[in-house]
């Protein structure tokens, strides 16, 4: 073998030896990383339950407007879904309203200008914070990269980033009791209002984001739920305009529910001290179908508070009964205290069949 | 004499590949997934295909077909064999450690700005930040270097005789 080639049978390897290694290297970051940090695997979340209309009843509509609004768990029977430990030492879970106004809050508090690792090309920012609750904080933390080119690209003010909740609680009294804890992956992009942006403290004003998440754990009031999907929100001069298609799962009954094209909008502070909520979409009970939820009379609930709404009239449509004009109907009358009221119409007629007074704490109607 | 056994090799790399990226279409959450993110999105009607296992089989298979491929493009002799098989031990491992919080965010906040738009170099900030270190990873990654090592040497017979054809 003369010289030359040998030569060149070196350059060769050489050159594939680089080239293997990096399209190893280049496998490993494009992974976004190894195991999923259990020791076990997680089981997604899934609708397997019933995806017809629901039939609305006297027995199964309360169940229905937890699920619709209230948020829900699964005891011996379908029951129960304010956020509130019951007086019977019975728990009750976050409702989808509580969790989406929740993971609002987080997107509010990400706090860039306090971020380090700015990049003059745009904000590459790392993030790093804790929650607000005393003793158990755990943190939020990811990365975030907003488009800070000049006009006219059509880009400038997007941005897109993840976040990963590590035990963060977030509370509105800074008690975890009375707040939201958090696990997991959520990656999110969105767009900045560019006039708004500030390279001195390095922020920009939200005009719209959607988080996309699968199996991110929240616990609250003793209950553990999965939820995967999608938030997108626009934000609104007085408040936030939320779109969920998500799925959410008791995991103490492992029991999933969904969400589709279910509408929050939020309006801050209005009237002073509380948020106003409308809400509207579906909502799958695994038992009983789907619901059409509107809302009748804006709920309100105490600002910042995943409790339990003070005032508010929400409205549950579901299917026409056989022979009947008109859609099974439940009304949901919301007060300060600890009852509501639930009107049924249970054959389509248009009038109230059931009417019952429900208590949040016991979760019993009568 | 050895063309045989690389063809061996590369079946067995290849094969090792398509398996782990099998994990990451069927197991893993989409958006923590740069090459797969969004392609996938019913994976989360379907349940896990490999369960448990799914968790680390990425990290063993990585190592293993990498290992194997870099031997069948460089190696000369069982030395570099050994040098390649604790090379890749070393790349994957110091990859997953460096996926422990103080050090991610460390390397996060002095990458270089240009990494910002560059395909894959993108997602570097994300990969430590996002991955979670795992000790079972740093275990399955072992695994696969020892299990590299013992495929090369059954493939090629007398590992000191080897050399390119």
């Amino acid at each position: 073998m003369s010289h030359t080639h040998k030569t060149n049978s070196r350059v060769i390897r050489s050159l594939g030896l680089l080239t293997t290694v990096i399209f190893g290297v280049i496998t490993i970051l494009g992974s976004g990383g190894g195991s999923d940090g259990g020791s076990t695997a997680v089981t997604p979340v899934t609708y397997t339950g019933i995806k017809d209309q629901a039939l609305i009843t006297a027995t199964n509509a309360q169940a229905l407007g937890e699920v619709a609004y209230m948020g829900a768990t699964v005891g011996t029977s379908i029951t129960v879904a304010s956020v509130q430990p019951t007086q019977q030492g019975e728990t009750r879970s976050a409702s989808v309203v509580s969790i989406v106004r929740t993971l609002h809050a987080v997107m509010n508090s990400i706090d860039v200008s306090s971020a380090t690792g700015s990049i003059p090309a745009g904000w590459t920012e790392t993030l790093l914070q804790p929650g607000n609750c005393t003793g158990a904080p755990g943190t939020v933390s990811g990365s975030l990269v907003v488009n800070e080119n000049p006009a006219p690209d059509p880009d400038r003010g997007t941005f897109t980033g993840n976040l990963v909740f590590a035990d963060y609680c977030l509370s509105p009294t800074g008690d975890p009791a009375d707040g939201l804890t958090m696990d997991g992956p959520v990656a999110f992009n969105g767009t900045c209002d560019a006039a708004t942006f500030d390279p001195a403290t390095q922020t920009c004003d939200i005009i719209s984001y959607t988080m996309t998440f699968t199996n991110l754990n929240t616990r609250g009031f003793g209950e553990s739920q999965t939820i995967s999907g999608t938030l997108t929100s626009a934000i609104t001069a007085s408040g936030y305009d939320t779109t969920v298609n998500m799925l959410l799962r008791d995991d103490n009954a492992n029991v999933t529910f969904k969400f589709e094209n279910y509408l929050i909008a939020v309006t801050e502070n209005s009237p002073i001290g509380y948020d106003s909520i409308e809400v509207s979409g579906k909502a799958y009970h695994p038992s009983y179908g789907y619901v059409d939820v509107s809302t009748l009379t804006p709920v309100q609930v105490p600002t910042g508070s995943v409790g339990q709404p003070e005032l508010g009239v929400i409205l549950l449509t579901g299917a026409i009964p056989a022979g009947a004009a008109l859609p099974t109907t439940a009304t949901f009358t919301f007060y300060a205290g600890d009852f509501y009221d639930l009107d049924i119409d249970t054959n389509g007629d248009g009038a109230v069949d059931v009417s019952l007074t429900c208590s949040w704490s016991s979760g019993l109607c009568s | 004499m050895y063309r045989k056994s690389y063809i061996y090799l590369i079946l067995a790399a290849i094969s090792a590949l398509l398996v782990g990226l099998s994990v990451y279409l069927f197991d893993r959450q989409p958006e923590t997934v740069y090459l797969i993110s969004n392609w996938f999105v019913f994976k989360v009607e379907s349940g896990p295909i490999f369960g448990a296992m799914g968790q680390y089989l990425p990290t063993f298979l990585h190592v293993y077909a990498f290992t194997l491929l870099t031997v069948v493009v460089f190696s000369q002799s069982r030395q570099q064999i050994q040098i390649i098989c604790i090379g890749w031990l070393t790349i994957d491992s110091l990859f997953e450690i460096a996926q422990i919080d103080f050090i991610a965010h460390s390397i996060s906040n002095h990458l270089p700005g240009w990494f910002v738009g560059v395909p894959f170099l993108e997602n570097t900030a994300d990969y430590f930040l996002l991955g979670t270190f795992d000790v079972f990873d740093l275990l399955s990654i072992a695994a696969g270097s020892l299990a590299a090592y013992l495929t090369i040497i059954l493939s090629k017979g007398a590992p000191e005789n080897v050399a390119h054809t």
